[in-house]
């Protein structure tokens, strides 16, 4: 249909190159979600920079401060600076989210490939092998893996990316067997494609992109798992800061001062709430067919 | 008679994002107590969004915004929302094309009739109600109706559940029934038995109806008085019979004569050139006037007005229809005498396909217990044992309804899916077990073009790396751009649509490049899955035309596989009828449909209709087939199609009849074939 | 249908034999010697080797997932190392208490959320269902612990008009409630948005479908063809999705027990991880990994006996 005539300028022809962004921007929630994102890349880059003191910094002469100027948002119970811990946590909901979700989502990949292209016996296989780790709330599996391993902040990749393959693989199956259904398959083994060929070429190209959103979209709940485990001690250890840590050691003082909690709950709630706003926009915009239940 | 319908100057408008388009224009028509309004036009012209307007059901996006819909003299324009609703089911009732899912899946059947019965009736006890449900549902052939209205609908086929729904509109004896698209879903068998229902309903209660539908054969044998539309205007109106002998309109007399049909063969089919304007950007003067052949300056420049002719209205120039009357529908090219396509005579020695006792069995998943109990599920009888031969130069038609399994035959003999039994056999050599690695060059002299243009080409691939994959995977040098030209320009594309995802081509343009692609290693064998499925008449007409030149130019060897007869009849020489899986006739296609040896290809021809009003009234030879196709699953023993025969024998029941010949080059697998006069 | 629910009840069967054996996998994948890492650096040879023998460390593999699930199905989950009381009584004590929590979390969420799915599908694109639409998203995007928190802030701390820890006396029902409410919200919450947004979208996709369309064309009231005709099969789904989510929070529920001090399977696996106890960690996986599947299984069955689809098997013809 007829183009709505654009303003030229730099910020227009920087949309026309993004037009995937722009029209994310155009939604009001999906702008306020971007943002969010944004300055939470920005904290997560320039930590340094932006925190004000050492989050490991202990000061026995201001033990649990209320905000003031000094301390914008007060001290925890060692001293250290709310401000800064929770600036430096966002790193490590970094560490712990991405690498999770990558690996989970490369393993699930791969299994949920070869179960729904193989089909057979190798499909029920992997499926039933998938459903039982599926059996495992990823809380169980966590408190096991701690028992058994410790906690630390590799544990938690390792348990959180665990504890997602299965989700991806169950998707991934489901994309494949309805790329599958679809007549370009046959059209491509009827020009004599190879095996390989149709999964590089047809398949792959044409599930990533749910896959992709998929993840992005777990994003906000693999940090808040994260900072769960934290809190309950089961992640990493002091002095790291992480939100749920920062969560942990307010709640122990809760009765004193109101502020650790106030500030980490309100981070971790905003985070998860751009993440979400940004993840569903996206997927609005890319590919609406998709806001539907997850695939089974 | 009465005035049930009175439309005045309707015009409909819908918000989209792209704008306000204005989907119907200008729409005047009445419908008469009792009589059979046919709309006919192709997809895109309105005729679902005036069915809709006219029950005031409009989709929240469409607004009615000029003209009047009288009812019995009042406005529904006007109505309030109540009020209407009491119209709606129990004076003008509906049904709709998809009979699928035109019922909630979770109630069952009685208490969806009872709901629909309690909301226009009021102080009647269940038990009271119940009983006019049943007998409905017996008067429109459900078997054992008394224990089926407590099934759901996923336990009814999709032509019972239609005759369900046709059940529950005409409960109430409503004076008037609109039918969008009933039976454009339904294979062709059971279409002839809604229709002959419809009929009967009619007869029986007076109803009046609205028969909307594509399809201008259904429209002439059912119809008292039709309305042409097309881009969103009524082009032509009035007697049925009139306009079909003698249309005034250009779009009418395109139509028709695009309409292929077997009673005249031709070389070519008329089609229409150009596409159907875009709503949003409609060009000046007469919508129709890029299209037409009798087009004149004026036409671009002025809209033309509705012009009396002999009883029609007509949406065009005084002068043009003038020159239109009294001339007969010219079908463009020389008519060939009734007789098989002019080719060269089949050798035997020039076999270029051939299968035997092919089988082909779909069985579901095994679950692990069930297998080591050897209790297999029943297998889907796709092809059940098939001996074909296809000679090289032949456009063989394979014609058959759901079940037959001509797609599966298809796919089988291309080695797409694994055969279960039997041998396949291509110029002469065994390809029947073949493993990929030595399939791969037979595959290029061996192609398909697949019936959904859209979900064969893979849509994040632009036209021109379609084209040219199929030389990479060969392993062929060529030069891309040279190539893709070349390619496109055979199925007459123009070098633009090469950089364009499929998603961004018309209907017709994405089964041209299928086309293109099946052509592009040079194969001697095509097969064309339901080449024009989904295409409206005059951008099919151009497909098959293509079709026909193409196998001229390059000699190619069809194998067509199509439900539809008419379309059979244009563009093959020999033809095969299958019939849950098996093959019951095979000869040259004139003689097949001069002289059909088998009684389920009688029964097909019978069921054709014909753009012809005039053959309506010969259907004394009309035949009509009860029941429906079984599973094939669960093949009928001996003669699968001996429950619904209507010459079947006791001993059909016993033993499967083979192919066997009865004229020089006629096959009829049948004990008691028509043509021997042993009826 | 009974046929339907064997298939089902053997795979679970399944599933859970997997699981145990996936559990006892990581056992043996952990570095070193097994029994030292669950005991730590300080314990003695002796209890070393009585740990190997109480875990049939020594044995073949196939012996030790045998035992454990033979054993465990009859609730046996051996004594508690330290004390030296069954296992399974730590449990029983206290099931009870997270059974509740998790039931009426899932009550006030389907109490709350439903209702408001619904109204926001009859009255789509309206302001209330924009706000409704935002508040939502924030509902889903904050975490349960985090709105525990909050709430024990708020309502504990500051106001003190609700307890802040423990479950409160059992045989008093209003204060057994009591205990109960800000827990049972923070879990809820989360949920309630789901669930709104669930129910509205199940709603809307349905009411576009084609048989609401003919209901409509037959002239049937809009209240009947909402409330009966487009919810039931709205619900279909929402069912399914509960049924799963009634296991989730069992393991939700950890966390909530843990910041609101109740006695409960959480409280108990969380002090046997910080004790590096492993064996109750271990019958609480199974436990709770039992319970989970096993309403995984509910909800499949109560799906299927809503949906007469899938009750009575493939449907008649094609």
């Amino acid at each position: 249909m007829e183009s709505v005539s654009r303003p030229s300028s730099l910020s227009a022809r920087l949309l026309d190159r993004v037009p995937v962004l722009g029209q994310i921007l155009q939604r009001p929630l999906g702008a306020l979600g971007f943002v969010i994102v944004l300055v939470f890349v920005v904290v997560t880059i320039f930590a340094p920079l932006i925190a004000p003191y050492d989050p490991a910094k202990q000061d026995f002469k201001n033990l649990l401060t209320p905000p003031s100027r000094v301390h914008i948002l007060g001290t925890d119970y060692v001293g250290r600076d709310t401000f800064s811990r929770i600036v430096y946590g966002a790193r490590v909901a970094v560490e712990a989210a991405f690498p999770a979700v990558s690996i989970a989502l490369f393993f699930g990949l791969l299994l949920g490939m070869l179960a729904g292209y193989t089909g057979g016996w190798v499909d029920g296989a992997i499926l039933i092998l998938v459903d039982s780790i599926h059996a495992f709330p990823m809380m169980i599996l966590a408190l096991v893996m701690v028992a058994l391993l410790g906690p630390s902040l590799t544990n938690v990749v390792i348990i959180i990316a665990f504890a997602m393959i299965p989700g991806y693989a169950r998707v991934t199956r489901a994309q494949v067997l309805s790329v599958k259904e679809n007549d370009f398959v046959e059209a491509e083994l009827n020009l004599g494609a190879s095996t390989a060929r149709i999964i590089v070429r047809h398949v792959l190209p044409n599930i990533l992109g749910p896959l992709v959103i998929l993840a992005a979209m777990d994003l906000p709940g693999v940090i808040t798992f994260e900072a769960a485990l934290s809190f309950l001690g089961l992640g990493v250890q002091p002095p790291t800061p992480s939100w749920g840590s920062i969560l942990s050691d307010g709640f122990r003082n809760i009765f004193i001062t109101p502020w650790p909690i106030v500030a980490s709950g309100l981070t971790l709630m905003v985070t998860t709430l751009g993440f979400t706003l940004f993840g569903e926009t996206l997927r609005d915009v890319i590919d609406p067919r998709l806001s539907g239940t997850k695939g089974i | 008679m009465a005035t049930l319908f009175d439309v005045r100057n309707l015009e409909v408008k819908y918000h989209t994002r792209a704008g306000v388009i204005t989907a119907v224009r200008d729409i005047s028509f009445d419908v008469q107590d009792g009589e059979i309004l046919g709309i006919v036009g192709e997809s895109g012209c309105g005729k679902s969004t005036v069915a809709s307007a006219m029950m005031r059901l409009l989709p929240p996006n469409g607004r009615i915004s000029r003209g009047q819909i009288l009812f019995k003299g009042r406005d529904l324009c006007t109505m309030r929302e109540d009020e209407l609703r009491t119209l709606r089911g129990s004076e003008i009732s509906v049904i709709f094309q998809d009979p699928m899912t035109g019922l909630n899946p979770v109630f069952d059947v009685q208490s969806q009739m009872l709901d629909v019965l309690r909301a226009h009736t009021r102080g009647q006890t269940t038990p009271s109600l119940r009983q006019r449900a049943l007998q409905m549902l017996e008067r429109v052939g459900i078997p054992d109706a008394a224990e089926r209205i407590h099934y759901y609908p996923h336990q009814f086929s999709g032509g019972m559940r239609q005759r369900i729904l046709i059940a529950m509109a005409l409960m109430s004896h409503p004076a008037v029934l609109i039918a969008d698209e009933p039976t454009s879903a339904l294979d062709v068998t059971l279409e002839a038995q809604i229709l002959e229902l419809i009929r009967g309903l009619r007869a029986e209660l007076g109803t009046a109806i609205i028969y909307i539908s594509h399809d201008l054969g259904v429209i002439a044998q059912l119809c008292d008085r039709v309305v042409v539309m097309y881009a969103g205007q009524i082009v032509e109106k009035g007697d049925c019979a009139a306009i079909f002998r003698d249309p005034r309109h250009p779009y009418t007399r395109a139509l028709l004569a695009a309409h292929p049909s077997h009673r005249h063969n031709v070389e070519r089919l008329a089609a229409i050139p150009g596409r159907v304007p875009d709503l949003t950007a409609l060009p000046a003067g007469c919508r129709f006037a890029d299209r037409c052949e009798y087009a004149e300056p004026l036409c671009h420049a002025q809209e033309p007005g509705y012009v009396l002719s002999d009883g029609r209205q007509v949406l065009c120039h005084a002068g043009i229809v003038e020159r239109i009357a009294g001339t007969q529908v010219a079908k463009a090219g020389t008519p060939v005498e009734a007789g098989p396509l002019v080719l060269a005579q089949p050798q035997v020695a020039d076999v270029l396909v051939a299968t035997e006792g092919l089988q082909t069995y779909f069985r579901d998943r095994v679950g692990m217990i069930a297998a080591l109990r050897h209790q297999l599920p029943a297998a889907v009888r796709a092809v059940d044992g098939v001996n074909i031969h296809i000679h090289r130069g032949d456009s063989v038609g394979l014609v058959g309804e759901s079940g037959s399994g001509k797609t599966t035959l298809g796919k089988t003999i291309l080695r797409l899916v694994n055969s279960t039994n039997g041998r396949i056999l291509f110029d002469g050599q065994d390809i029947t077990h073949l493993d990929d690695g030595s399939m791969r060059p037979l595959r290029s002299r061996m192609q398909m073009i697949f019936q959904d243009p859209y979900s064969s080409l893979s849509p994040r691939m632009k036209v021109s790396s379609l084209l040219i994959e199929p030389f990479q995977i060969q392993g062929i040098r060529v030069d891309p751009r040279e190539k893709v030209s070349e390619l496109l320009a055979m199925v007459g594309l123009a070098d633009e649509q090469a950089d364009k995802y499929p998603h961004e081509l018309s209907g017709g343009q994405a089964r041209r490049v299928g086309v293109a692609r099946a052509l592009a290693l040079r194969p001697e064998f095509l097969v064309a899955d339901e080449p024009t499925s989904g295409l409206d008449v005059s951008v099919a007409a151009s497909i098959l035309n293509l079709l026909k030149d193409l196998r001229e130019k390059l000699g190619l060897t069809y194998l067509i596989i199509s439900h539809s007869l008419n379309i059979i009849g244009f563009v093959s020489n020999r033809m095969g009828v299958m019939y849950l899986g098996r093959l019951v006739e095979f000869g040259p296609t004139a003689e097949i449909y001069e002289h059909p040896a088998h009684p389920y290809t009688e029964a097909l021809l019978a069921a054709i209709s014909e753009p012809d009003p005039q053959m309506r009234d010969s259907q004394g030879r009309r035949v009509l087939l009860q029941g429906e196709i079984p599973s094939p699953k669960n093949p009928p023993p001996g003669c699968p199609f001996h429950p619904r025969c209507q010459y079947a024998r006791p001993d059909c029941a016993r033993q499967r009849p083979e192919l066997t010949a009865i004229g020089p080059d006629h096959l009829v697998a049948c004990f008691y074939p028509l043509c021997l006069g042993t009826r | 249908m009974f046929t339907y629910i064997l298939k089902r009840l053997g795979m679970t069967a399944l599933v859970l034999l997997l699981s145990m054996v996936l559990l006892s996998l990581l056992v043996q994948v952990v570095p070193g010697d097994a029994a030292v890492v669950m005991l730590g650096n300080r314990a003695t040879p002796e209890q070393i080797q009585k740990a190997r023998v109480l875990m049939d460390l020594d044995q073949p593999f196939y012996v030790q997932v045998g035992r454990f699930i033979w054993r465990a199905l009859r609730g046996d989950f051996g004594n508690d190392w330290y004390s030296g009381r069954p296992i399974i009584d730590y449990f029983k004590d206290v099931f009870w208490h997270t059974f509740v929590l998790a039931w009426a979390s899932l009550g006030l969420a389907v109490f709350l959320g439903v209702p408001l799915g619904v109204y926001s599908a009859s009255h789509p694109n309206s302001l209330p269902d924009r706000l409704l639409a935002v508040l939502s998203i924030s509902f889903i995007t904050l975490p349960s612990y985090v709105a525990g928190l909050f709430l024990l802030l708020l309502f504990a701390v500051r106001l003190k008009v609700l307890p802040a820890t423990g479950v409160g006396n059992p045989a008093d029902l209003w204060d057994y409630a009591r205990h109960l409410i800000l827990p049972a919200t923070a879990m809820a919450i989360p949920w309630v948005g789901y669930l709104a947004r669930l129910v509205r979208s199940s709603l809307l996709e349905v009411l576009n479908s084609n048989y609401i369309r003919v209901a409509r064309a037959f002239g049937l009231r809009n209240r009947l063809i909402f409330y009966k005709y487009a919810l039931k099969n709205a619900l279909i789904p929402t069912v399914a999705v509960l049924g799963m989510g009634i296991g989730g929070m069992m393991g939700g529920a950890m966390i909530i027990e843990a910041i609101f001090a109740r006695p409960g399977m959480g409280t108990v696996m969380l002090n046997a991880v910080s004790a590096r106890n492993y064996p109750i960690v271990r019958a609480g996986s199974f436990i709770i990994s039992l319970l989970f599947i096993l309403s995984n299984l509910a909800a499949d069955i109560s799906y299927s006996w809503l949906d007469p689809r899938i009750q009575l098997g493939q449907g008649r013809r094609r």
